[in-house]
C-alpha cells in the first residue's frame, strides 16, 4: 500500500462508476421484478450470464459487429424473459417460496446448459472501444468510459419510459399499489410480462458490458445476483433513483476499498455498508412505506 | 383414534430402529459419510424452518454454520479444550451473534430480512478468509482433533475416530435437537409463531411481543445451526470458507436449505426432513449423469413445485385417502 496518488484515486473512482454501471443494469431488473411481482428472481444472474454468452456466440463465433450483437442479445434475452414469465412465473400465483424454488431450479438448468454448450473455460469478449483517453494526464480506459455511458444512458431511457409513457406509468402504479392499479384497469399480467422482459434485456446489456471488461464464465451470474440484491437493499425496493445511487455506492466503495485495503476487503466493506444502512433506514435510502 | 396412535408409534419405532441399524445394513463407508451429511443438513433445515414458522425466510444458514464450526474447531485446536465443551460453545457463539444482530435485523421485514441475512453470511465467510492469522484464511483449518473418547468405567471406552461411531454420535445429538425443535413447535410457543406469521398486528394486539418472540426463535435456531456446524467440523476435521458450491459453508447451502424445506412441504415438520433426505440422495444416485446432473436437479425442483404445491408430504394425503377408500369399499360390501 503506502503511496496512493490522486491518479490512483481517480482511476479507482472511474472503475467504481464502471462497476456500478453494470450493477445498476442487473439491479434495475431485479428491483422492478421484486416490487411488481413480489419475486426474488434467483435466475436473474443467469439471464445476465446468458446475455453475455449470446454476445460471445454472435461476436466471436459468427463475426457479428459487437454493438449489433449487444442489441440482438438484449432482444433475445427479453424474449427469454417473456417465455420464462409465461411458462414458469405466471402459473404460480402467490407463494414467495415456490418462486424461490422455481427460479433456483431455472438457474441450475440455465447454468448447466451453458456449461454443456460452451464448456467451462473462461472467455473474453472483444473490447468495446480499445485504447485510453488522456485527460489532464489521467489515463481513462475508453471501454470503461463507454460502459458507464451505456449503463447510465439505458437507465435514463428506462426512467423516461417509466415517467413519461402510458405503459411506464402503469408499471410504476402497479409497483406502488397493486390493488389500486388493478382497479384502474391495469392488467397485472401484462405488467409482469413487460417487467420481466425489460429487466432481462437490461441484465443482458449488463452481462455484455461486464463480459467485455472482465471475463465470461458460466458461473458469473451468482456474484452478479448478489450485487443486484445488495443494490436493491441499499436503494430501497422499487425505486429507480435508489437503484442508481445504490449501484454507484456499491461500485465506488468496492473499487476504492480494493485500491486502498486490498481486494479481500472489497467484498466485506460494501456488505457492512448495506447492513449499517439497513439498521438506520430499514426501507433503504430511497424506500417508501 | 387408538389405531391411528398405534400406527404412528409403530412407524416411529420402525424408523428409529432403521436409523440405528443403517450402518449395519449398508456397510459402506461412503454411504455412511453421505448419511452423516444428510443428518447434519436435516438439523440445519429444521432450524431454518423454525425461523420460517414466524414468517421470515432466513438465507444465512451457511454463515451461522460457519460460525459454529469455526469457533468449536479453533477452540479445540488452539486451546486444546475438550470437544464436549467446544461443541456447545460453537452453538452458543452462533446463538450469541444471532442475539446481537437479532434486533436490527428483525426491524426490517420480508425480503429485506432474507437479503440481509444472506449478506451477513457472506460477511462471515469473507471475514474468515481475510483474517488468516487467526482462522487460517482461505486455506482453512486442518487437522482438527476428533472428539475425545468417553471412558465407561469397567466396560469400554467410546472413541469417535471411525465414521460409524461418528454416525451414532451425530444421530444422537441431532435426534435430541430435533426432538426439542419438534416439541417447541407443538407447544404454546409454536402457536405464537403461527399467530405472528398469519396476522402479526392481531398477535401484537393480544399481547404477543413480536420482536422478543422472533429474536428468541432466531437465537434458538442459530444455536442448533451452530451445533450442526460444529458436528460437521469434527466430522470433516478440515474447514474452509471457500465459496465454491461444493463447500458446505458457501451461500448455496443456505439456498438449498430453503429448497429442501419447500420440496418436502413447509407446513410439516417431517416434510423438511423428507425433502432433505431425498434431495441429498438425488445427486448421489445421478452421479453417472455427470455434467447433466444440475439439469435433472433443477427440472425435479420445478416439477415438484408445479405438481405438488404441498410438497412431498402432500403425497401422504393420497395414501391415507386411498386407504380410507379401500376400507370403506370393504365395509360397504359386507352388509
Amino acid at each position: 500500500m503506502g503511496f496512493v496518488s490522486a491518479q490512483l484515486i481517480v482511476q479507482g473512482l472511474i472503475n467504481g462508476f464502471c462497476l456500478g454501471g453494470t450493477y445498476i443494469l442487473i439491479g434495475l431488473g431485479l428491483t422492478l421484478i421484486l416490487s411488481i411481482m413480489n419475486i426474488l428472481q434467483f435466475a436473474h444472474g443467469e439471464i445476465y450470464m446468458i446475455g453475455a454468452f449470446t454476445v460471445y456466440f454472435l461476436c466471436e463465433l459468427h463475426g457479428v459487429n459487437l454493438y449489433l450483437a449487444v442489441f440482438i442479445s438484449m432482444l433475445t434475452t427479453a424474449c427469454v424473459g417473456l417465455i420464462l414469465e409465461r411458462l414458469f412465473l405466471r402459473p404460480l400465483k402467490g407463494k414467495f417460496l415456490s418462486y424461490v424454488c422455481v427460479t433456483t431450479g431455472l438457474s441450475l438448468i440455465l447454468q448447466a446448459s451453458v456449461v454443456l454448450s460452451f464448456s467451462l473455460r473462461t472467455k473474453q469478449l472483444p473490447s468495446l472501444w480499445p485504447g485510453t483517453f488522456d485527460v489532464f494526464s489521467l489515463l481513462i480506459s475508453r471501454e470503461r468510459f463507454i460502459a458507464v455511458v451505456i449503463a447510465l444512458g439505458l437507465t435514463l431511457v428506462l426512467y423516461l419510459f417509466l415517467k413519461q409513457t402510458k405503459y411506464g406509468l402503469a408499471m410504476v402504479a402497479s409497483a406502488q399499489n397493486r390493488e389500486g392499479s388493478l382497479m384502474q384497469g391495469i392488467n397485472p399480467n401484462v405488467m409482469s410480462a413487460m417487467v420481466v422482459a425489460i429487466g432481462s434485456g437490461l441484465a443482458a446489456v449488463g452481462g455484455a458490458l461486464g463480459g467485455s471488461i472482465f471475463n465470461l464464465d458460466p458461473y458469473m451470474g451468482g456474484l452478479a445476483f448478489i450485487k443486484g440484491i445488495t443494490l436493491i437493499v441499499i436503494g430501497g425496493l422499487g425505486s429507480l433513483p435508489g437503484a442508481v445511487v445504490g449501484g454507484l455506492i456499491l461500485g465506488v466503495s468496492e473499487s476504492l476499498v480494493a485500491l486502498l485495503f486490498g481486494s479481500q476487503m472489497s467484498v466485506i466493506v460494501p456488505l457492512l455498508i448495506v447492513i449499517v444502512i439497513l439498521i438506520f433506514r430499514p426501507k433503504g435510502l430511497f424506500g417508501h412505506e | 383414534m387408538n389405531r391411528e396412535k398405534f400406527v404412528k408409534a409403530l412407524v416411529t419405532v420402525i424408523l428409529l430402529v432403521l436409523v440405528c441399524l443403517l450402518p449395519l445394513i449398508v456397510q459402506n463407508d461412503y454411504w455412511i459419510h453421505v448419511f452423516i451429511l444428510i443428518a447434519i443438513m436435516i438439523l440445519t433445515t429444521a432450524s431454518m424452518r423454525a425461523i420460517f414458522r414466524t414468517g421470515e425466510i432466513f438465507i444465512g444458514t451457511a454463515g451461522f454454520m460457519l460460525l459454529g464450526a469455526y469457533s468449536a474447531a479453533l477452540l479445540t485446536k488452539k486451546l486444546g479444550l475438550s470437544v464436549w465443551l467446544t461443541m456447545p460453545i460453537g452453538g452458543l457463539s452462533a446463538a450469541a451473534v444471532a442475539f446481537a444482530v437479532g434486533y436490527p435485523f428483525f426491524r426490517v421485514k420480508g425480503v429485506y430480512f432474507s437479503i440481509t441475512t444472506l449478506l451477513l453470511a457472506m460477511v462471515f465467510q469473507y471475514t474468515t478468509g481475510y483474517f488468516y492469522k487467526f482462522t487460517g484464511g482461505w486455506d482453512g483449518v486442518r487437522f482438527i482433533p476428533p472428539p475425545n473418547p468417553i471412558p465407561i468405567p469397567g466396560i469400554t471406552t467410546l472413541t469417535f475416530e471411525t465414521d460409524i461411531s461418528y454416525y451414532y454420535l451425530a444421530v444422537i445429538i441431532i435426534g435430541v435437537s430435533l426432538f426439542i425443535l419438534y416439541r417447541m413447535e407443538r407447544s404454546r410457543i409454536g402457536l405464537v409463531w403461527g399467530s405472528i406469521r398469519e396476522a402479526d398486528n392481531l398477535a401484537q394486539s393480544v399481547g404477543v411481543n413480536i420482536m422478543a418472540q422472533k429474536i428468541f426463535i432466531f437465537v434458538v435456531a442459530c444455536f442448533f445451526i451452530g451445533i450442526a456446524g460444529a458436528l460437521y467440523a469434527f466430522y470433516k476435521r478440515a474447514l474452509s470458507p471457500a465459496g465454491n458450491p461444493g463447500n458446505i459453508f458457501s451461500i448455496f447451502t443456505s439456498i438449498y436449505c430453503i429448497l429442501y424445506m419447500v420440496v418436502g412441504g413447509e407446513s410439516s415438520f417431517f416434510g423438511s426432513m423428507i425433502g432433505t433426505i431425498l434431495f441429498m440422495l438425488i445427486p448421489e444416485f445421478s452421479r453417472k449423469l455427470q455434467q447433466y446432473r444440475p439439469l435433472v436437479y433443477g427440472a425435479l425442483l420445478i416439477l415438484i413445485v408445479f405438481f405438488m404445491p404441498q410438497g412431498l408430504v402432500g403425497l401422504s394425503k393420497y395414501f391415507t385417502i386411498g386407504y380410507r377408500k379401500l376400507l370403506w369399499r370393504f365395509r360397504s360390501k359386507v352388509p
